[in-house]
């Protein structure tokens, strides 16, 4: 027995479970007994970090005298207990020596017996942390007392994944105090533990991309008493909202960093227009001179604003940061200026379209050159240009971005379609569904084969290409444009991210054709008058009668038509039939997929009459301006398009983890320059 | 063998002239008459295709009529005394396939032949450590020996095989790659079959089946595929004593022929072919036996595409090398050969191609009815193209159903009426080809091996 024991002594620990404790005298024994038996051969530590006044360190150092390596105590008197329970885990964890890390109470409502299962789940599906959950199927919530208790529970975890949509996707229970997770993928330092529970903590500030969970049943507890309070409750609801700001502040996601870079750029036009009224008009001075000074204002107010909440502080001292910041944006507005002359005087666009082309390259340089030369760390910054440029949902944005401008007759259709209803589906809500389901699919499953060639790109891009081109210019017609901008958009992707991605997407690049093909117009009479009868049932603010098919409210005295033409009905259909699909792709042709469906195809039903609602509600409440406004098609076809995606993206499976091997990506250079040609070619011919 | 032979050069430089000077003649007269030029083709490709198609109808009419395959019984196979038997090498040439060596050994294991009278010759490349130190792990001695072949160009599988042969010491020599899963008894079949038929028959082509048919829509056509071409139209070819075009693996041959024959053309991306014709101008015979070996279907569209690029490759390489002195293959080859290489060789890759060209054009017709081909289409050729269209694509969906039959897979009847999609991918195989024999003609497209594994056990190779 003694030769066993130092056997194991020698192995460091695989696992070191860390157990915070407050008067728990009775469960320390039997816990650590159930761990040994659980864990059997597994090098093994446990950390017991005790909050008690009561004789439980008595019984914790006994058992640490009898096997020192194996229990280890960190009692924290009085004085030192900071962050209450979550101060302890984290306490704990900074002491853990093993890869893996499990956090559990020691009240033995986590059954040991659950541990091999959380590190085996984290060794299969290479996870960061491991999730033991009350909510996924297998897990049974035997142990919480009360019905009210149990729903205190459950709010306040779907409250965390309200707050936390994307890293939480894949938690079910995001209050769990049982979970493991990899020392490495672990940052102790950032925590700042308040309240009871430091799971959020650890996978909020930890950034942690792959979670995962197991199932466990809530066992009824042993002795001692609980400690689940209101007074916690609402200290909890404080820490998410801190959780919450100090997550989005310094986004590390490149895509999270170009957005805050984005609303930081928006904010300070509004800052310049107030500098440029306040220094024009108020202080009287001359506008040029104003103007110069406004934008001077504003990039120090750009400034502030990205350096301490977009960019993460780089290697460059921030007096110099500021320095190259002033530097780079009045360099900026000439080359603005330049482009926007080279675009309305040599390619003859509109001035208004060819400003927003020049704000969309100044844009992108701006952010370019900032994140390289302002923030010029040298690894992270550096690699966040090569990372986006690199990154196939830039070549997808570019092939995208090529097919609007090949088109310009569907262009100039989507613009229409934003002000007037037009005869089929909005573009915008196939398209919405489209990103959502790429979005998880952007990067291989494990089991797709890693052979690409480029030869087959090649022939089938330029197939796709030919019938686009063919279909647009020999064969003309209004059906056919759709069609025919689908298929160059396959061909431009197949060039710029292969053809394995794109078949792994060819459900997404498919949505679209519903705008054109989907849903006949039979469907439009009879889904408008459903909407028309529920409108008009549910009573004000829809006036009572409906005169042509049309709504009718009323403001002043004043009526306000909403015209039969203007419902959305080819819309909720079009938003259906993608749901419909999606819910297909995703989960196969199975009863689950069609109960999804038809459980979203109501919400988005719901979703439209309210929708519909509202606008009657504005044109009764601000009147006929408002009414205007608010009736545009845009409006409700955003809202519409924005609960498919919401919808498309819940149901989607968390997307693969980025693996070591870099995924496959063609050398796309020459194929963007046939491409932009070849756009710019079929621009031509559309004059 | 003789250099005339080889595809290392693609075409003779009595080809190339000829080529461009007919190029030049085309031009000219294109010039000048367009739209005769075009009738003209138009015209040549739909007798072509048409002939193409009531060729492979004669084939598989010729095939149900008596017996083409050879036939050993298991009890005629086990018969022969141990030692009646000749000494037999097998050769198996691999490369970067580490992970399936070890399923290699089992399925090499598992043939019914006696060990002393077996030669098992690994043929491994020098550069491949992988797979010859996971060779050397799983070979123990006694008739397996790893043979690794000296690095020179061109790097090919027939390279390899020639080089195993010169150190084969059997009378009758086969092939397996290294996925291969062959009937236990196929040696022994050989043997009695090759002793049966007599010193004519030089070659037996055993059948290859799949043993990943289920695994998707791909395998399901390919396995569909393979049972029209080693029920139907092999045995049609037989029947008719036309030249075989060999498969890549599971062929027998008397090693004194083949060495005499030359071997197989190192340059050429599918040596059997080729040897198949060479066989016949030699006026010896190949034979169909009846004993299937197992391999993996590709299962991965562009792995497809990759392999099938080759072997169209190949195809086309062997009926240009072929047709350098027509005479002389005239002569050897009589009528029906040249009828083989023709519509069989030449014509498989070609009409995949062509294929994509008269289905666009048929779209492009249903959607916008250009009037220009109405002029390009003239009568008779017309209604030959539309005989063409609908009774010939009626016609090859048939003979895909027919073969789920001989399958014994009923259930593969959708896929056989699926079968213009595997149309669109030989197609565009077919372009590849094409694309590939004018600027990398002796490229060797390797296929990746072992994607009806689970993923860890995948190798790339």
């Amino acid at each position: 027995m003694a030769d066993v024991a130092t056997v194991r002594l020698k192995a460091p620990p695989a696992v070191t479970v860390v157990v915070p404790t407050r008067n728990e005298a009775d469960n320390v024994r039997p816990l650590v007994e159930q761990l040994h038996d659980a864990l059997g051969t597994t090098p093994s530590e446990i950390v017991f970090v005790d909050d008690s006044d009561d004789h439980t360190p008595q019984v914790i150092r006994e058992l640490s005298d009898r096997d020192p390596d194996g229990v280890r105590l960190l009692h924290r008197g009085a004085g030192e207990r900071t962050g209450g329970l979550g101060g302890a885990v984290a306490a704990g964890l900074a002491t853990a020596r093993a890869p893996w890390v499990v956090v559990m109470d020691g009240d033995l409502q986590h059954p040991p017996a659950t541990v091999p299962e959380l590190l085996a789940a984290g060794q299969v599906d290479q996870a960061d942390a491991v999730v033991a959950s009350r909510y996924r199927t297998r897990g049974r919530v035997a142990g919480l007392g009360g019905a009210f208790r149990r729903i205190v529970s459950r709010a306040s975890g779907t409250l965390a994944r309200i707050f936390f949509p994307v890293r939480l996707r894949a938690v079910t229970d995001p209050m769990s105090g049982f979970f493991a997770v990899r020392r490495d993928a672990l940052d102790t330092t950032a925590l700042r533990p308040n309240g009871y529970k430091i799971l959020l903590e650890v996978v909020v500030r930890g950034r942690m991309r792959q979670i995962t969970e197991v199932p466990y049943t809530f066992r009824p507890r042993q002795a001692g008493e609980s400690k689940a309070s209101f007074r916690e409750g609402l200290r909890y609801l404080r820490h998410l909202t801190l959780l919450r700001l100090g997550a989005t502040r310094h986004p590390v996601s490149p895509l999270g960093r170009l957005a805050g870079f984005a609303l930081a750029g928006a904010a300070g036009t509004g800052v310049n227009s107030a500098a440029l009224w306040a220094l024009g008009e108020a202080a009287g001075l001359p506008y040029l001179l104003a103007a110069f000074l406004a934008v001077q204002v504003a990039i120090v107010w750009n400034f502030a604003v990205i350096d301490n909440l977009v960019m993460p502080p780089g290697s460059v001292a921030r007096r110099r940061r500021f320095g190259r910041f002033l530097l780079l944006n009045n360099t900026l507005t000439p080359i603005h200026l330049g482009l926007l002359y080279a675009l309305v005087q040599l390619a003859g666009l509109h001035y208004l379209t060819a400003n927003v082309l020049a704000i969309v390259v100044v844009f992108v340089l701006r952010y370019a050159v900032t994140s390289n030369w302002v923030y010029g760390a040298p690894a992270g910054a550096g690699g966040l240009v090569v990372a986006v440029r690199r990154a196939v949902a830039t070549r997808l944005f570019l092939a995208v971005a090529l097919t609007a401008v090949a088109f310009p007759a569907l262009a100039a259709e989507v613009w229409d379609s934003l002000g007037n209803r037009g005869p089929g589906v909005p573009l915008m809500i196939p398209v919405a569904a489209a990103a959502a389901l790429a979005a998880s699919r952007i990067r291989p499953s494990g089991s797709e084969p890693d052979v690409h060639d480029r030869q087959v790109d090649g022939l089938l891009a330029t197939a796709f290409l030919t019938a686009g081109t063919a279909l647009l210019l020999l064969i003309p017609g209004d059906g056919r444009l759709i069609p025919a901008a689908l298929s160059f958009l396959t061909g431009a992707a197949i060039l710029l991210v292969g053809t394995r991605t794109v078949a792994r997407l060819r459900w997404a690049l498919l949505l679209p054709l519903l705008a054109v093909a989907g849903v006949a117009p039979a469907v439009r009479e009879s889904v408008d008058a459903g909407i028309r009868a529920v409108v008009t049932l549910l009573g004000r603010p829809a006036g009572p009668a409906s005169s042509g098919g049309g709504l009718v409210t009323a403001h002043h005295g004043t009526e306000l038509l909403l015209p039969a033409d203007q419902l959305p009905g080819l819309a909720l259909a079009g938003g259906v039939a993608c749901l419909l699909i999606s819910a297909v792709v995703l989960f196969g042709p199975t009863a689950r997929a069609l109960r999804r469906a038809a459980v979203a195809s109501l919400a988005l039903a719901a979703v439209t009459v309210g929708a519909v609602l509202a606008v009657l509600l504005t044109g009764r409440l601000f009147g006929p301006a408002a009414f205007e406004v608010a009736g545009l098609p845009v409006c409700t076809d955003t809202v519409l398009a924005l609960t498919v995606a919401v919808v498309v993206s819940r149901w989607s499976p968390a997307p693969a983890p980025v693996t070591a091997v870099r995924q496959y990506l063609p050398r796309g250079r020459f194929a963007l320059a046939a491409l932009v040609a070849m756009a710019l070619v079929l621009l031509g011919s559309a004059r | 063998m003789n250099p005339g032979f080889s595809a290392q050069v693609v075409l003779s430089r009595m080809q190339r002239a000829g080529l461009i000077v007919a190029l030049v003649l085309i031009t000219g007269w294109a010039v000048l008459f367009p739209m005769a030029v075009l009738q003209t083709l138009v015209a040549i490709v739909t007798v072509a295709y048409g002939a193409a198609i009531v060729f492979r109808v004669v084939l598989v009419w010729a095939s149900t009529r008596g017996e083409h395959l050879i036939r050993v019984s298991d009890e005629e196979a086990r018969a022969v005394a141990d030692h009646d038997l000749p000494v037999y090498t097998v050769l198996v040439p691999a490369y970067r396939e580490p992970a399936v060596i070890g399923q290699l050994m089992s399925h090499l294991g598992a043939l019914e032949y006696p060990a002393d009278k077996l030669e098992i010759i690994l043929l491994l490349e020098e550069d491949d450590r992988e797979t010859i130190d996971a060779a050397a792990a799983v070979v123990t001695g006694g008739h397996v020996r790893i043979l690794v072949v000296p690095e020179s160009q061109p790097k090919t599988k027939p390279k390899a095989c020639n080089v195993g042969l010169e150190q084969a010491t059997g009378e009758f020599v086969t092939i397996y790659d290294a996925e291969d899963v062959p009937d236990p008894l196929q040696l022994r079949r050989a043997v009695v079959a090759l002793r049966r038929l007599g010193p004519s028959y030089v070659c037996l082509q055993a059948e290859l089946g799949y043993f990943n048919v289920d695994q998707n829509r791909i395998t399901k056509w390919f396995a569909l595929e393979y049972a029209t071409w080693f029920r139907s139209l092999l045995p049609g070819l037989v029947a008719l004593r036309m030249p075989i075009p060999l498969g890549g693996t599971s062929n027998h041959f008397r090693a004194r022929e083949l060495r005499e024959l030359g071997a197989w053309d190192p340059y050429n991306v599918t040596e059997d072919a080729d040897l198949g014709i060479r066989l016949a101008r030699s006026g010896y015979r190949v034979g169909v036996l009846d004993s299937v070996t197992l391999e993996e279907a590709n299962s991965d569209f562009i792995n497809w595409i990759k392999q099938r690029s080759r072997w169209y490759k190949g195809y086309l390489m062997t009926w240009l090398v072929h047709l350098r002195s027509p005479r002389a293959t005239v002569r050897q080859l009589g009528w029906r050969g040249i009828l083989c290489l023709n519509l069989f060789v030449g014509g498989t890759p070609l009409a995949a191609l062509l294929n994509a060209v008269l289905w666009a054009t048929t779209i492009l017709w249903f959607l916008d009815r250009p009037p220009i081909m109405e002029e390009i289409f003239v009568p008779p050729f017309y209604y030959l193209g539309v005989i063409c269209l609908v009774f010939g694509n009626a016609t090859v969906i048939y003979l895909n159903v027919l073969s789920a039959r001989t399958m014994d897979r009923p259930d593969l009847l959708g896929t056989a009426l699926l079968s213009p999609g595997y149309w669109a991918m030989m197609s565009l195989a077919g372009a590849k080809a094409a694309w590939q024999l004018v600027f990398k003609p002796s490229y060797w497209e390797k296929t990746t091996h072992g994607l009806h594994l689970p993923k860890e056990a995948v190798d790339v190779g």
